[in-house]
Parts: structure tokens; C-alpha cells; sequence
């Protein structure tokens, strides 16, 4: 396996030609995402699957009580770990982290962390002591594209679905002691999520530096995208946007833009990569469709929470354990 | 030679051929252990990695939960032990052929390794299996634990295979010895043993013992993966029956 992923001259011409031709390879419209798929472990919480198309991931999140930094004492602490490793690619290399990771490692941390999805105070437990240290570790299994955005997906809906023990404060004072109930005795409890960030990345491709790069081999078909208007009448411009890409669109893409959405209408964060200047108005309707797909996505999430919660509670025995009244 | 009348306690079982970025994958699942196991080989290696007359192989085991540590060094070197003999590395001199093991659910506690140990030896014979790369033999691997009950007249000796992580907490105090065994298997037959580790305290019985009942186990496990196999064949070959 090369040590790095460059498609060949002929795949590239092939991908953006059928792009001019307004085709993507699998033929989904410019602005639908691959088929996504969220499922969860039935034995433990806070383990779930995600398919985005061929890319995927799983992400496992897991508690521990530990002491909380100093200059924080009424916050938890929450870590995200996205190690790549070989089996995603085999262009990653075990132990080296290579650009793509810093990127989507940073995005994560931007998406998740940063815009505060987790309320970190309700971790404390005992001020400056004792606090919760939720840690989310992503896995990669399989690079087709869409790395961060599966990422996301799965820790949002892993933070969702886990369940941390109970724990029961007992003494006063300095003779304080915790007790933490095994999930065995006492029912667990959810985590603080106070929104959920769903990550889309756009690709875009300038189509006039494509039609160049067409337009310059031998072919008869090729003489006529020169002076072929259509495309640009569409756009209204010369940049072609595309929702998802898959790796091979990913590799050919002129630029990128990273936004992260939830259903409140809020942007939680926003990246743009690459070398090409795109117009105003069309990143403005990229954050608009974003928000779409944040919509959509966190749909199909509550709808697999609700399908493993009623696989859990075979017998109704958490309905049972809640104190309203049926009226 | 006493061989235990055992079964698991839950059955395992085996997926293959579902990552489409490497050349071989195996997802085996027993008990409430979970591994995904990937091969891409023979591929390039770093000139600093190359060996004159036979593969590199590189060995990657990733933890279920939090960062790297000798918990996996060791899960590697055990692994290698056992797989190194089996692949016939002289076969392809001057390439890498690079194993990645990803525990999503080890289905030990925080002391053992012997089930993600067990589990993760059968997850990367079944990707290497499926990745095509050359091998001598079969091979299979499982887990067993001695551990005491009281009795109204002193404790009892009981023994569990490859448990599920609900039945390692409740015996968890009266664990008294630990067994990962692999052996290697020509035509579905135990031909000879690849891995023996055992911790505790335990007796000379105990051990062979435990080499005869994993000897059936091990058998077992082997129809699983031929089953599997079979499945995963079958369905890549599907083009040709229209």
C-alpha cells in the first residue's frame, strides 16, 4: 500500500468530469448524505456504531471519578480522543499523528467540547475533591470520507446513551466519603447533554479549474466543455458544492468547509480548509443546510435511543421506576 | 486426564470481510468480549522495517477504552507469539504485513486480559484468513478460570470457559487461576499447543486439565469459523450463480 492515498490521473479527470456533468460517482444529488446508519450496544451504554456510507466508527464513552484541576474546582472533566490507527487506512501510521488527525481532533474538540454539549458542572461531586472524568474514545475502522463528521455523530449519540453510576454523598465535612452504587443495585444516570452537535462538512470543487483540467486531454467529448455554459448558469457561479464526500472526493476537492449544527439553530463551530475562496452567499446556505442535516441526523439518533431503551426495558421495568402520576 | 463435560456459557461468533480499506477483517464476539481484527498484507514496508528474507509483521492493539498502555504491549507480544509461526512469512521477504486489533469490548475486568487475549488471537487468524495471507495451519484460542464456591462442608472447585463479564463479576473474589490457551489445528484435529499462560495458583492436574478441555474448545471454535468462512465465501462468490 503506497504511503499516501493520490488517486490516479485517470480516476481524478473521471470524477470531475462527471461533476461538471452535475453526476457524483455513487449518484446522490450534490446535497444528500451518504446512508447513515446509528446503532448501540445492547450489553453495555454509551457504545455506538456509526455508518456513514462505508466510513466507520465507533465511539465509547466511559466514567471515572477523579480529583478536578485546580484552577476549576466546581468542573468535571471531559476528554475526547481521536486516535486514527492503521486498520482505518494503512497510509495512518500507528503512534504518528498525521495532519488529518490534528484536523479532525481539533474539529471534535471545537464541536463537542468547546461549545459546551456537556455540562461539566454537573460532574462535580465534592467541589476541588471528587468529579467525574467522562472520556470519549473514538475509533476509526474505515476511511471512506466523512471521518469528522461520523466522529461527531457518534460522540454525540454516545453521550446520549451512556449512563454513569449513581453515587450517594454521605458525612459532612472532611469526613465526606462517596459511594458509588454498581449499576447492578441502583438504576444509572444519564449524562448532562445540553445539545447535540451534529458535524457537515461541504467539499468544493472549482469548476472552472476542473473543465481546465479536462478540457486539456485528447477526447472529442472534451472540446465541447469549454464552451459549455450550462453548469455555470445553474451555479450562478463557478463552485460546486457537495454534501458527504466520500474519500475520492475528498482527495480531489479544491476546498472544504466544516460546520457544526444543532437543533436549536445554533452554529457551534465553523471551519474552512483548503485554497479556494468561495462566495459569501453560497457559505451562508452551506450553514443553512447544515442546520437541516443537524435536524435530521439528531432525529434518527433520538429514534435509536428510543428503539434501544425499549430492547433494554423488555418487561417495562424502568417505566414502573417513575413517580408521576398517570393523570 | 480429565477432560471437562464444558460448554460456553454464551456461543461466539464471527463476521468477515466488512472493512473495505484493508485486505482482511474479523469481528469475533464471545461472551460480552467484542474485537475487531484487520490485515492489509503483503503491502510496503519502511526501509528501516525491512527484513531480507521474510515479512515484517507489525503487530497494533488498540484498547476499548482510554490511552495505550503495557495492557496491550502485552496482548501484542502474546499475539505475535502465537501468529508469527503460523504465517508464512518466508514467503513474502521485504514486506510488511501489518495486523491491527481493536478491542471495542474486552470482556475483562480490570485485572484479567485472558478473554480480550483469547478473543483477539481468533479475530486476527480469522483476517488473516480472510486477507488471503499464507498460513501453515489453524488456529484457535480460548479462555478458562478455576474459581471456589463454598459448600456446606468446605469449597468446591468450579470452572468456567470464555465467561461472560456478568458471570466474571459475580466470581471475581474467588478466582484462583487463570488459562489462555491457543492450539494450532490441521483438518479440525489439535495438532500441537501455540500459547499456555496461566496465573494464579493452580495444580499440575489443573493444568492439563485445562490443555484437554481447551483441546475440545478449541475444536469447536474451529467448526465456528469454518461456518463463518463458509458464509463469507459464499456470499463474495454469489456473482457466480447468475
Amino acid at each position: 500500500m503506497p504511503r499516501d492515498l493520490t488517486p490516479s490521473t485517470i480516476e481524478n479527470t473521471f470524477v470531475l468530469k462527471a461533476l461538471t456533468e452535475r453526476t457524483r460517482l455513487d449518484s446522490r444529488s450534490f446535497n444528500q448524505l451518504r446512508d447513515l446508519d446509528i446503532s448501540f450496544s445492547s450489553t453495555d451504554y454509551g457504545v455506538v456504531d456509526v455508518k456513514l456510507g462505508r466510513t466507520r466508527v465507533i465511539a465509547r464513552i466511559s466514567a471515572e471519578i477523579t480529583q478536578p484541576y485546580a484552577d476549576r474546582p466546581y468542573d468535571g472533566l471531559f476528554i475526547i480522543s481521536t486516535e486514527i490507527s492503521p486498520m482505518a487506512a494503512p497510509t495512518f501510521e500507528a503512534g504518528r499523528k498525521s495532519e488529518d488527525e490534528l484536523v479532525i481532533s481539533r474539529i471534535i474538540e471545537k464541536s463537542i467540547r468547546r461549545s459546551g454539549a456537556l455540562d461539566t458542572e454537573a460532574l462535580c461531586i465534592i467541589s476541588g475533591e471528587k468529579c467525574w472524568a467522562i472520556r470519549a474514545d473514538v475509533h476509526f475502522l474505515d476511511h471512506d470520507g466523512g471521518l469528522m463528521d461520523a466522529a461527531c455523530i457518534a460522540v454525540s449519540a454516545g453521550l446520549l446513551h451512556f449512563r454513569r453510576p449513581d453515587i450517594t454523598i454521605v458525612g459532612v465535612g472532611s469526613r465526606r466519603e462517596v459511594i458509588l452504587h454498581p449499576i447492578t443495585e441502583r438504576v444509572p444516570v444519564p449524562l448532562a447533554v445540553l445539545h447535540v452537535p451534529i458535524c457537515v462538512t461541504f467539499s468544493f470543487f472549482d469548476v472552472r479549474k476542473a473543465s481546465a483540467a479536462i478540457a486539456g486531454l485528447p477526447g472529442k467529448d472534451n472540446m465541447k466543455e469549454a464552451d459549455d455554459d450550462d453548469v455555470e448558469e445553474e451555479n450562478d457561479s463557478s463552485t460546486t458544492v457537495l454534501v458527504d464526500a466520500t474519500l475520492q472526493e475528498e482527495l480531489l476537492r479544491h476546498g472544504y468547509m466544516s460546520v457544526t449544527a444543532n437543533t436549536n439553530r445554533e452554529i457551534c463551530q465553523i471551519q474552512k480548509g483548503g485554497d479556494m475562496p468561495v462566495e459569501v452567499g453560497k457559505l451562508l446556505s452551506c450553514a443553512e443546510a447544515a442546520i437541516m442535516v443537524a435536524e435530521k441526523v439528531t432525529k434518527l439518533i433520538n429514534k435509536r435511543l428510543k428503539e434501544d431503551e425499549a430492547r433494554r426495558n423488555v418487561g417495562n421495568l424502568l417505566v414502573e421506576a417513575r413517580a408521576e402520576n398517570d393523570r | 486426564m480429565t477432560v471437562l463435560d464444558i460448554t460456553r456459557p454464551s456461543p461466539a461468533s464471527a463476521i468477515t470481510s466488512f472493512l473495505y480499506r484493508v485486505d482482511g477483517s474479523a469481528s469475533w464476539k464471545v461472551g460480552t468480549a467484542h474485537i475487531i481484527a484487520s490485515v492489509s498484507g503483503p503491502i510496503e514496508v519502511n526501509k528501516r522495517d525491512e527484513l531480507p528474507d521474510v515479512a515484517t509483521l507489525e503487530i497494533v492493539v488498540r484498547p476499548d477504552v482510554g490511552v495505550t498502555s503495557t495492557r496491550e504491549q502485552f496482548l501484542q507480544d502474546r499475539i505475535r507469539r502465537v501468529v508469527a509461526p503460523v504465517i508464512a512469512l518466508e514467503l513474502h521477504p521485504r514486506t510488511l504485513i501489518q495486523i491491527v486489533v481493536q478491542i471495542v469490548q474486552s470482556g475483562d475486568n480490570k485485572i484479567l486480559n485472558t478473554i480480550s487475549l483469547s478473543a483477539s488471537i481468533n479475530a486476527t487468524y480469522m483476517a488473516l484468513l480472510d486477507a488471503g495471507v499464507p498460513l501453515r495451519s489453524t488456529v484457535s484460542a480460548t479462555s478458562i478460570i478455576y474459581y471456589t464456591t463454598a459448600t456446606s462442608d468446605g469449597s468446591k472447585t468450579n470452572v468456567v470457559v470464555d465467561p461472560t463479564r456478568a458471570q466474571l463479576e459475580q466470581i471475581e473474589k474467588d478466582i484462583t487461576s487463570v488459562h489462555t490457551i491457543a492450539y494450532e489445528l490441521k483438518g479440525g484435529k489439535i495438532e500441537r499447543l501455540l500459547l499456555s499462560e496461566s496465573v494464579g495458583s493452580f495444580t499440575e492436574d489443573q493444568v492439563f486439565e485445562c490443555y484437554d478441555t481447551a483441546a475440545n474448545i478449541c475444536e469447536e471454535t474451529n467448526r465456528i469459523m469454518r461456518e463463518a468462512i463458509t458464509k463469507g465465501v459464499q456470499q463474495k462468490s454469489r456473482w457466480r450463480e447468475a
